[in-house]
């Protein structure tokens, strides 16, 4: 028996050795795996072992993930304690924020993927006044089957609004999705159709840690229904709604929180659009007609076409919105008629673009705005690129421009870019210099840092004084520090060298301890202190340049929170995969990719609160640095795609928010995911 | 027993994705596959990878060094005993026997001590990885008893060792069914190469491409082919019609060359 064995072995060996060559001919760079040693005669090699053997091994206690058998499922439950205190002028007393936080996923035969995320603060502030019961609670029911090819996505609790894929896949112009307290479901059936209703109190997520749902009053609704009647052809329209309720505003800046208006509004606003697509080209045709108060109808239209020819995108549109109109509870683009044109070349050397754009008032003050951008990278060699940017905006007694240009290189230590910008406006003149590095590390951890000085200028007739030279240091780390210790830092620190600007900073630095495979303890230290300067930024005609001089104010504190997680049958049966097929960990960041490189850069800050969905199906929200993770999910091709509904403007997710990804058997795949300011 | 069932099984169980190995009593992913360092002669160079058993029943993992070679088809070979160049007496590891519980990794250690009278050049070893021992795979009615195993490329400059290449030779070479434009390196440096680079060029149909080097290593005394896979936008593998001219600078390491050739 013993023989046969050995006689199969050797049988093996020698059918395998062509089959092997060929594994490592396609993937030569990688380890190789082999079923068989090479023929050799010679006596083997007595290895040499550091310390004699005797290092005490770093082990990790291995995956949380059981092996059960069953449907996939999953559960995450935070318990946070906090301490935070005001920092600056408008400084309080200090609050918690202690509580839950559930992250939880299911998945069913014939009902769907489920998935609950929810936050609940109890306790009380060091003032004194109880806070309880204030929190966030969602359950999302995903791809539930019907007959003759229909699916159904249904949730519930403090979600968004929907909108039809029509509405939401927006080039130039967005129809913001409101978070309110409600229900939604949508539709998806053969030949395109999509019917999507949904409805409740509109209201302001919030929360640093654990999220929170802050109820504004009044309600919002919407209704709407998209289909292809032909191949190349989609057509659609969507009704929204809201009665006293104040009007909602997205943050104006990363690390500022979302506002309502003090006066109630009520609006109707209907929209109807037409897709046609052929091959690379494509043209979309929206309309929009509605009222906010009794202040009269309003009206608006936009055309955006797009071709695509070898190496050239080409887009252009035009566009006529009257002032005074809102989707549900969200203001949207209004008072704006105009047009654009943007070619894009894209090469293995070079990649460039150009974008004209047009934009005057349709009513009060003129306010006719030329802007005109240029951006170019050219790689000079595998290690070497150049670019430069250019934007100038020319406008009734608004001009301003700014132009960069930069180095990336390729070094011995990782990867580096040196930047020079300089930026102006009728008030402020704005020098900057950067240096960035992403260094070299062992595989699964990352370090980033900038370092760059700000000199900003003012003009003697400027309302706020802002001559100041402010120096800027910004890290991102990340990675194992031990496999049961790890830590994940992002902190940007800027301390006014020269002048009175207030100093800024911002902090979020984790560690996280592994007790067992089922239980942690993290430890964060937060901080955002937002300094009375910000950097001249000129990215748009809708979108007047950006430095704003705030009071100096913010917020530090630390979190500690044990968390438990479990999850069965997900070794057989993974997010997106069969029974018995191999799985990994995707996890990734959401991020505002400041300079466009399309690389999170240390100083760049996280989305929070977005929501991030797997292959349509299961779905999850960044935490407070913007990260997210699907710890089971099945190897092989998955599509990521990321909901703008909570990205701070003027922020756009780049390629529709989507990405394609491979999860790799048992491996850790990093999925990070832009957001570009919206031009 | 037929052969041609074999030679499937071997193909089903070498078409695992680089870097780990599957069957039910060897399940091992390690991270990074392969390492490419630098010191001086006197220095220590020490870094970790990480090795996780993702079956699930525990698992124990030999570990032990070996000098490898490539094959003429890249394919890498190994080899137990002392090369005659190996550099392997310079290396410790961290311990022979890795035992993982089911979901556990660990961090394991390596470092490489280069002598002080070390002559520069390149010193070239594999870590590999093997179960404890041969497992059952199973190809319809058919089981056997297969090892597995994964190595670890370790590949660490001395001084100022760096290759030395000279591109020769433009042909024609059929890879995969489809003609290229190739042409042939000799590496007559102390230090292994990849080629890179952005060349551009014309086929006969007046159709303009960008011509992408295979980055294959090339160990230093080696003369290897460099195949040019042409690339379009939205097309990553268009047909070419010869004779095709091809230009642009050939880059490797620190160094490079200007390449203008016609390939037919």
């Amino acid at each position: 028996m013993k023989h046969a064995a050995r006689r199969a072995l050797r049988l093996a060996t020698w059918r395998c050795g062509w089959w092997l060559l060929l594994a490592a001919a396609a993937a030569p760079l990688a380890a190789q795996t082999a079923a068989t040693p090479a023929p050799d005669a010679a006596p083997a090699y007595q290895d040499h072992y550091i310390a004699d053997g005797t290092l005490a091994p770093d082990i990790s206690p291995g995956e949380f993930t059981s092996s059960e058998s069953g449907l996939a499922r999953s559960l995450r439950l935070d318990s946070v304690l906090s301490y935070i205190e005001p920092e600056g002028a408008n400084g309080g007393p200090a609050t918690r924020e202690d509580g839950f936080v559930l992250d939880a996923q299911w998945d069913t035969a014939s009902w769907g993927a489920f998935s609950a995320d929810g936050g609940l603060r109890v306790g009380s502030s060091d003032s004194g006044l109880a806070e309880y019961g204030t929190g966030s609670f969602s359950l999302h029911q995903r791809g539930m089957p019907f007959d003759d090819g229909w699916y159904a996505d249904n949730a519930l609790g403090d979600i968004n609004t929907p909108l039809i894929d029509l509405a939401r896949l927006q080039p130039r112009f967005i129809l913001a999705p409101g978070p309110m307290e409600g229900l939604d479901t949508v539709w998806r059936g053969p030949s395109g159709l999509q019917i999507v209703a949904g409805g409740g109190e509109p209201g302001i997520f919030d929360g640093i840690k654990i999220p929170l749902f802050e109820p504004l009053g009044g309600d919002t609704g919407t209704l709407g229904a998209q289909w292809s009647p032909a191949s190349q052809w989609t057509l659609g329209g969507e009704l929204a709604a809201a009665r006293d309720t104040p009007l909602y505003f997205q943050p104006a800046l990363p690390g500022f929180p979302a506002s309502a208006s003090s006066e109630l509004i009520s609006s109707t606003t209907g929209y109807l659009s037409a897709a046609w697509q052929s091959g690379p080209s494509r043209a979309q045709l929206n309309l929009i007609d509605g009222s906010v108060d009794d202040n009269g109808n309003s009206k608006g239209a936009w055309l955006d076409a797009s071709h695509t020819s070898g190496a050239y995108t080409q887009s252009y549109g035009a566009f006529y919105i009257d002032p005074n109109l809102a989707w549900g509870n969200q203001l949207m683009t209004s008072n704006a008629e105009g047009g654009y044109y943007r070619v894009d070349f894209q090469s293995r050397r070079w990649l460039w673009d150009f974008d004209l754009e047009q934009v005057d008032t349709v009513a009060g003050p003129r306010a006719d705005v030329t802007f005109v951008s240029a951006d170019s990278r050219y790689q000079l060699s595998r290690d070497t690129g150049v670019g430069a940017v250019v934007n100038l905006r020319h406008g009734d007694g608004d001009d301003a421009w700014s132009v960069q240009g930069y180095l990336d290189q390729v070094n011995s230590l990782g990867t580096g870019r040196g930047e020079l910008d300089y930026a102006q406006d009728a008030q402020l003149t704005d020098y900057t210099a950067t240096v960035q590095q992403t260094w070299k590390v062992p595989a699964g951890d990352r370090l980033a840092t900038s370092l760059s000085v700000d000199r900003l200028t003012s003009s003697p007739s400027a309302m706020l004084q802002q001559n100041a030279t402010v120096a800027r240091l910004n890290l991102y780390a990340g990675g194992d520090l031990t496999t049961r210790l790890s830590l994940n830092a992002n902190v940007q620190w800027a301390q006014t060298v020269q002048g009175e600007a207030g100093t800024s900073r911002s902090a979020d630095i984790s560690f996280a301890y592994a007790i067992n495979r089922s239980w942690s303890v993290l430890a964060d230290y937060y901080e955002n202190r937002v300094g009375s300067w910000t950097q001249l930024v000129i990215t748009s005609p809708l979108t007047p340049p950006t430095a704003t001089p705030v009071p100096t104010s913010g917020e530090r504190g630390v979190f500690l929170t044990v968390r438990y997680q479990a999850a069965r049958g997900a070794r057989f049966v993974p997010l997106g995969g069969m029974p018995g097929s191999a799985s990994g960990r995707l996890t990734g960041v959401v991020y505002l990719d400041s300079n466009e490189n399309g690389r999170y850069d240390a100083g760049e800050a996280g989305a929070p609160n977005v929501t991030v969905i797997l292959d349509g199906r299961y779905s999850t929200r960044t935490d407070s640095n913007g990260r997210f993770d699907f710890p089971a999910v099945a190897a092989g091709h998955h599509v990521l795609t990321v909901q703008s509904d909570n990205l701070p403007l003027p922020w756009q997710l780049t390629n529709s928010g989507r990405a394609d990804v491979e999860v790799t058997t048992r491996g850790t795949t990093e999925a990070d995911i832009g957001a570009v300011r919206l031009k | 027993m037929p052969r041609r069932m074999l030679t499937l099984l071997c193909a089903l169980l070498t078409a695992a994705p680089a870097g780990q190995a599957l069957g039910a009593g060897f399940a091992a992913q390690v991270s990074p596959p392969r390492f490419e360092l630098a010191t001086r002669p006197g220095g220590t160079v020490r870094e970790v990878f990480s090795i996780a058993n993702g079956a699930a029943t525990a698992a124990k993992f030999h570990l032990r060094t070996a000098d490898f070679h490539l094959g003429d088809d890249y394919g890498v070979i190994f080899q137990d005993s002392l090369a005659a160049d190996s550099c392997r007496p310079w290396v410790a590891l961290e311990r022979a026997l890795v035992p993982l519980a089911p979901g556990a990794s660990i961090r394991y250690r390596f470092e490489v001590r280069v002598p002080k009278d070390a002559p520069q050049g390149e010193c070239r070893f594999g870590i590999l990885i093997e179960g404890d021992e041969p497992y059952m795979a199973q190809a319809g009615a058919l089981k056997l008893p297969i090892s597995g195993r994964i190595g670890v490329i370790v590949y660490v400059k001395v001084g100022d060792a760096k290759p030395d290449i000279e591109v020769f030779g433009p042909s024609v070479a059929l890879v995969n069914g489809q003609r290229l434009p190739t042409v042939r390196v000799h590496n007559g440096g102390d230090a292994h190469a990849r080629m890179g680079g952005f060349l551009r060029g014309t086929d006969a149909k007046g159709v303009k491409y960008d011509f992408v080097p295979s980055a294959l290593p090339i160990l230093p005394g080696e003369v290897r082919p460099i195949y040019l896979s042409p690339s379009l936008p939205g097309n990553d593998h268009p047909t070419l019609t010869f004779p095709v001219t091809v230009q642009g600078k050939l880059e490797w390491d620190d160094q490079s060359t200007e390449l203008n050739e016609r390939f037919e």
